[in-house]
């Protein structure tokens, strides 16, 4: 009877353990499934065909587990690269899909600052549609979201790269240009190299389209 | 104890995913008309097993989940796609169809708050402020940007809309879904007179030629709906300097953007202008013009929008006109007008379905007329009640309805400066009301097929007829980018105010519209091509007494072509409107075609936008064949023709930010090769004299400096031309 009461104590434990390994074995299959296309993404020089095979593969992970916030996070991001990449024709679609998995993200982590950075991002990719309509409202607009991403993490070096690229793009005539740009870029470049290293699966884009832009003075 | 441990292991092993027999899943993905899509994201629902589809729209992948199970495909561009499968070992090849994502469909659906419609959506053209500001010879006027699209004849000598053999009375201008009597400003005859209303003021301008809901009554021809701004996003400021005035508002908006107002003044005096650019017109005194806008926005509850605004306008001019009667043949005219407009709407979401909107309008406008012989004052006072309920029933099924009630107040007063002491002129005055229901279903019995069935009724006090019941129907099937639609429907609207005083003589002039509608749109280009048949009865006669006896018709097709994506910053769109029309009406001796009508208008207007230097380029060329004209000594009534109108204006803006400052040069030429322009000729009663009525000077010049402080009115690129 002892030994029976201990084996079924035995059982209980490792019922216990197997319970709670589902759960974080949950996290680690779709850190295992993110982890590759994360590293992918960060790697660059991708083609349009690469970076539609990317968003494919993220879509399906992010439908499939709608609250892993990377999931729904890398998905969102991969559709605005794809636009950056697309005919305007196309990049309106794109934006919309990138919007619906962003929305998603911001449900599951509402206070992220990276969810503001990527909103004002895919503003930025709608402008390219028609600078000439879009530019001012969605200019603003796009500020906007970045101001609410500092305000949550004022040292985010994506939110400075973003609203330094946005300068760098807007001609001197609407108060941008790449004169004026320059101290903008200089300072993400810092913010860059202050930010502390990031856990591998966490947003880490930014850094060698900044250095691209910083190639051409 | 030995199976207890065989439970344990079993749970282990159940808990991994194990390793079943891989099922190979393929096939190809096509659209509607059977072209491959590649890029296509093909996978089994709640999993991630799936793949891409390759350029040709092939698809394969593997799957171990078995049974049956969904499959989906998504598109950025079409409409996802799920399929119940069963997976079975050797599955054969599958052939996907997917349907394109359709915007003009559902447009037809949704239904706007504000009063604004989007029902007619698909029809309608829809511009934005931009459009407005940016078209060469437009001058920033509402109605000088739609005069380019088709429908719309070219009148030189009049400003206000002119629509598919409609006279200008036919066309209504609405604002928040409440009536504008006086849309107009008001000045001396042969002279256009531009809309009264800033294009800044709105976010949304719908003008519709022809077979519109039953939510618009008393327009014959055309429905100018627009739609007031929101809350503007920042607090701001802007100043305007132009040639012959200045323009400075302010707009508040309070940090939790739930209340809103704004106050816009303008003055301008036209004298040193006209002087300058030598103006044809021998003004006594040129026009002076005093303008206040005002608005206020404030929400109520979570569900509720307040809205108010205010306009008010005086305005002052004397010329020496063109007067057969007088001694001279030319005597002074004065026109003097003031004008007020009070438009309050509230508009409450009941649920995420239904809409109640409650509105009120009050339209104020007095005209003073002075001849040497006489001077008429004539005022004329609205007031106007909408109620307006608005939603979905179903998915399928959406349902408008409401009421228009108005009354009117009337006054015509002239008074013979030379006359008898004891001849006294009996002043004329008229109170009347008109009350209008109306009831719109939209029924999409298929995805592609949307019906439309409206009833407006309408009855008048001062008409003889009893309560006219209009129906109006649409269907509209789209297949992809394409549209095509047939309407037909009957309009009413009342004799204008001046003959109504002889009370319950005439009736609801009225005409029955029949149209098919093709249109196209495809990213940044839009096709449209739409022909109509009107057929106009119970028109007003003068003569040989009062009646409502005329009749008419008018044919026509109407083509319009946009491209806003042909190159980086262009924007360009062709117009060209075929019109047939006759009619008999006030003291037409027979039915023929009216002064207001030309057989052929062309439009081409072209706007380049070079965004490096902040440098915007903007042309026009306009033609439109000759109309008729009156020639007391021609053998048939009305059978002489003007000179065709060609002409070609020209756009230039300069756009610079200094600090916090927007700043907008704008430089703009009408008429640029000074061509003389014909668009009518006074002829004296004895044939002897015959007086050309013309553009009213060679070129006309425009310069303004346009600033706006904070940041909400920088999108208000190339701002307030005159």
């Amino acid at each position: 009877m002892k030994k029976n009461r201990f084996l079924s104590l035995f059982i209980l434990l490792i019922l216990i353990m197997l319970a709670g390994n589902r759960q974080t074995n949950a996290q680690q299959v779709v850190s295992g499934l993110l982890l590759p296309k994360v590293e992918q993404l960060n790697k660059g020089n991708l083609s349009k065909q690469d970076l539609q095979q990317l968003a494919n593969e993220l879509e399906r992970i992010a439908l499939a587990h709608p609250k892993d916030w990377h999931a729904q996070y890398y998905a969102a991001y991969t559709y605005i690269e794809l636009a950056n990449h697309s005919p305007k024709k196309e990049i309106d679609n794109l934006c919309d899909r990138a919007d619906e998995f962003l929305k998603k993200a911001m449900l599951v982590r509402p206070d992220e600052s990276e969810n503001y950075v990527l909103k004002a991002y895919l503003l930025s990719a709608r402008i390219n549609v028609n600078a000439m309509f879009r530019g001012a409202s969605m200019g603003r607009e796009s500020k906007e979201q970045l101001d609410l991403a500092l305000r949550r993490n004022p040292n985010n070096p994506r939110a400075h790269y973003v609203r330094a690229m946005g300068i760098y793009y807007t001609p001197a005539a609407f108060g941008g240009g790449k004169k004026k740009a320059k101290a903008h870029l200089d300072a993400s470049l810092t913010a860059y190299r202050q930010y502390p290293a990031v856990s591998v699966m966490d947003p880490d884009w930014g850094r060698q389209a900044l250095e691209k832009l910083l190639a051409t003075y | 104890m030995r199976h207890i441990l065989i439970s344990i292991l079993l749970l282990i092993a159940t808990s991994q995913s194990a390793v079943f027999a891989q099922t190979l899943i393929h096939g190809q993905i096509k659209d509607r008309l059977g072209k491959p899509l590649s890029g296509a994201n093909v996978f089994i629902k709640g999993s991630i097993e799936g793949s891409s589809s390759d350029e040709e729209g092939y698809f394969s992948f593997e799957t171990s989940i078995a049974g049956d199970t969904v499959l989906i495909a998504r598109h950025i561009s079409m409409i996802d796609l799920e399929v119940p499968i069963r997976i079975v070992a050797n599955m054969p090849a599958l052939s996907l169809r997917m349907e394109e994502k359709t915007n003009l469909v559902s447009e037809v659906v949704v239904v706007a708050d504000q009063g604004m419609v989007l029902l007619d959506g698909s029809r309608a053209t829809t511009l934005r402020t931009m459009d407005v500001e940016t078209t060469a010879g437009g001058d920033g006027d509402v109605v000088g940007a739609l005069q380019t699209l088709p429908g719309v004849q070219q009148i030189g000598n009049n400003g206000a809309l002119f629509v598919r053999g409609g006279s200008s009375e036919e066309a209504k201008t609405l604002i928040d879904g409440l009536e504008i009597t006086h849309p107009y400003y008001s000045g001396i005859p042969d002279i256009a007179q531009k809309s009264r209303f800033s294009p800044h003021l709105f976010e949304g301008i719908t003008f519709n030629t022809g077979g519109y809901s039953a939510l618009y009554g008393d327009a014959l021809s055309s429905v100018l709906a627009l739609t007031s701004r929101d809350h503007p996003t920042h607090t701001s400021t802007v100043l305007a300097l132009m040639l012959y005035g200045v323009k400075a508002g302010h707009d508040y908006v309070s940090p939790e953007r739930r209340t809103s107002f704004g106050v816009d003044l303008g003055y301008s005096d036209f004298g040193p202008y006209f002087g300058w650019i030598g103006h044809r017109t021998q003004w006594l005194e040129a026009p002076v013009n005093q303008t206040a806008n005002a608005n206020f926005r404030q929400n109520i509850g979570e569900n509720g929008l307040l809205k108010w605004y205010g306009y008010g306008n005086l305005s002052d001019q004397k010329a020496l006109t063109t007067d057969f009667d007088a001694a001279e043949n030319e005597s002074s005219l004065r026109v003097k007008n003031s004008n007020a407009v009070s438009l309050l709407t509230y508009t409450h979401k009941l649920n995420e379905h239904w809409r109640i909107y409650a509105g009120h309008g009050y339209n104020d406008n007095r005209d003073l007329i002075e001849r040497p012989a006489f001077s008429s004052a004539i005022r004329e006072r609205q007031h106007q009640w909408r109620l307006h309920l608005s939603g979905k029933i179903s998915d399928r099924l959406a349902v408008n309805t409401g009421s228009d009630v108005y009354l009117n107040q009337w006054d015509h007063r002239t008074q013979l400066l030379y006359s008898h002491p004891t001849q006294k002129n009996m002043p004329a005055i008229l109170d009347n009301q008109r009350w209008d229901v109306w009831m719109d279903a939209s029924y999409r019995p298929l995805r592609n097929l949307i019906a439309q069935l409206g009833l407006r009724s309408a009855w008048n006090a001062a008409l003889r007829d009893d309560i006219l019941i209009m129906p109006r129907l649409s269907l509209t099937y789209q297949a992809g980018r394409n549209a095509f639609s047939a309407s037909a429907g009957n309009y009413a609207q009342q004799p204008a105010a001046q003959y109504l005083y002889n009370s319950r003589v005439l009736e609801h002039a009225a005409v029955t519209h029949y149209l098919l509608n093709f249109q196209r749109k495809n990213f940044g280009r839009t096709l449209r091509v739409e022909a109509y048949y009107k057929d106009y009865k119970d028109l007003m006669q003068t003569i040989p007494v009062l009646n409502a006896g005329g009749s008419g018709y008018a044919r026509g097709v109407d083509l319009f072509w946009r491209d806003q994506v042909a190159a980086e910053g262009l924007d360009y769109w062709i117009s060209y409107s075929y019109l047939d029309t006759e009619r008999q009406y006030l003291d037409y001796p027979i039915q023929t075609r009216p002064t207001f009508a030309a057989p052929h208008t062309l439009h081409l207007v072209a706007k380049q936008f070079i965004e490096p230097i902040g440098v915007f380029v903007g042309g026009s060329y306009s033609m439109a064949t000759g109309r008729p004209y009156y020639d007391p000594l021609s053998s048939s009534f009305l059978s002489d023709r003007t000179p065709a109108f060609h002409q070609i204006n020209l756009n230039f803006a300069v756009l610079r930010k200094w600090g916090k400052t927007f700043n907008t040069f704008v430089f703009a030429v009408n008429n640029f090769t000074g061509r003389q322009q014909i668009f009518d000729y006074r002829i004296s009663p004895d044939g002897m004299q015959k007086i050309a009525v013309e553009l009213p000077y060679k070129r006309g010049f425009l310069v303004g400096w346009f600033i706006s402080i904070g940041k909400d009115r920088s999108d208000e690129i190339l701002s307030q031309l005159p």
